[in-house]
């Protein structure tokens, strides 16, 4: 009883951070592909793993590391740190938009599969946390030893985008956001 | 029938930009800024008037465009050490005072405006950051270079 209540405590705090930590700056303006969620297609695909394997990339750390200049190495670990967070900060609204529309389109279907639309909201729920714990310890620890974990996030996110734009008897541009 | 013939066209003017201009321009830095100099800033259109004449205005603004973002995408994958490499290229493609190019590049950040429209914003944020990145690299080392000359050219008189 006590692990499940301290694990909902944690799992609040997480949140509460990462929704703090959604509340700044530059990533506020968003991009007008941002403002139509659809599922990305192969060349996307691809150039977003690029995205995240860059930003959470070792090799350009041990780079800069070996120029051995203090000041480098901090303004490096500042920026990719605000950068991580931007990519974070971005997937996790961006897939909040594509499940709102995949609810709005839901709406118009008749014959939705309870078993997949369970799943797929265990998914979102467990990708946003996820996007709050990675904000939390790219915060804590800096982006470069969560390369692989933001690689699952970003996996996750192209999964859920896949599957969210399937609705069983509505035509993908049905419905848009508001 | 007239959709296929233009995707034809634009093809046609994509190979000739890459294989007429874009092949004789030495780095992909260089050819972003390129690209981008062909852009309108008021109206983001593209114009170039020799692809024009050749294919149309409308599939010479396609082809430039792609390209635009062809190479865009290619600089923000390179890795930090890649895009120093880049732009060491660029600077030497530029025959001014290698200080003065990386001075002015740090002043005006000139790459702001090399970017292409609609491409992901954390990309485009990527790019940037990691051109500040490699400039501040470079110029580390041109500080750094006249000292090593200085503490080489030293070193037989210390041994002395």
């Amino acid at each position: 009883m006590i692990p499940i209540a301290l694990l909902s405590v944690l799992a609040l705090l997480l949140l509460a951070s990462f929704l703090w930590s959604t509340r700044n700056r530059e990533w506020e303006a968003q991009p007008a592909h941002l403002e139509d969620p659809r599922p990305l297609d192969g060349n996307e695909r691809i150039r977003r793993e690029q995205l995240v394997v860059r930003i959470f990339s070792r090799e350009d750390r041990d780079f800069i590391r070996r120029t051995g200049s203090v000041p480098l190495q901090q303004l490096y670990r500042k920026e990719r740190q605000r950068l991580a967070l931007g990519w974070v900060r971005t997937t996790s609204r961006d897939i909040a938009k594509i499940m709102r529309v995949h609810r709005l389109r839901s709406r118009h279907s008749s014959n939705l599969d309870a078993g997949a639309e369970t799943k797929l909201m265990f998914e979102y729920l467990w990708l946003r946390l996820l996007c709050a714990t990675l904000a939390l310890w790219i915060r804590v620890f800096g982006p470069h030893a969560l390369g692989d974990f933001a690689a699952y996030a970003n996996g996750l996110y192209q999964g859920i985008g896949r599957a969210a734009s399937v609705v069983p008897g509505v035509a993908p541009a049905e419905t848009t956001l508001p | 029938m007239s959709e296929p013939r233009s995707l034809v066209t634009m093809n046609k003017a994509y190979d000739d930009l890459q294989h007429r201009t874009l092949n004789t321009i030495p780095c992909d830095l260089a050819r972003l800024i390129y690209l981008a100099s062909t852009r309108d800033y008021n109206s983001g259109n593209y114009h170039h008037e020799g692809l024009a004449t050749r294919y149309g205005l409308e599939s010479a603004r396609v082809a430039l465009r792609a390209a635009h973002k062809d190479v865009f995408y290619r600089l923000m994958a390179l890795s930090l050490e890649g895009l120093v490499l880049e732009l060491e290229a660029y600077v030497r493609s530029s025959r001014e005072a290698p200080t003065g190019v990386v001075h002015a590049w740090q002043e005006l950040e000139p790459y702001r405006v090399a970017v292409p429209m609609e491409v992901d914003r954390t990309m485009v944020l990527l790019f940037l950051s990691n051109v500040k990145l490699a400039l501040e690299v470079l110029r580390l080392r041109q500080t750094e270079a006249p000292e090593r000359r200085l503490a080489s050219s030293l070193r037989p008189l210390l041994g002395q």
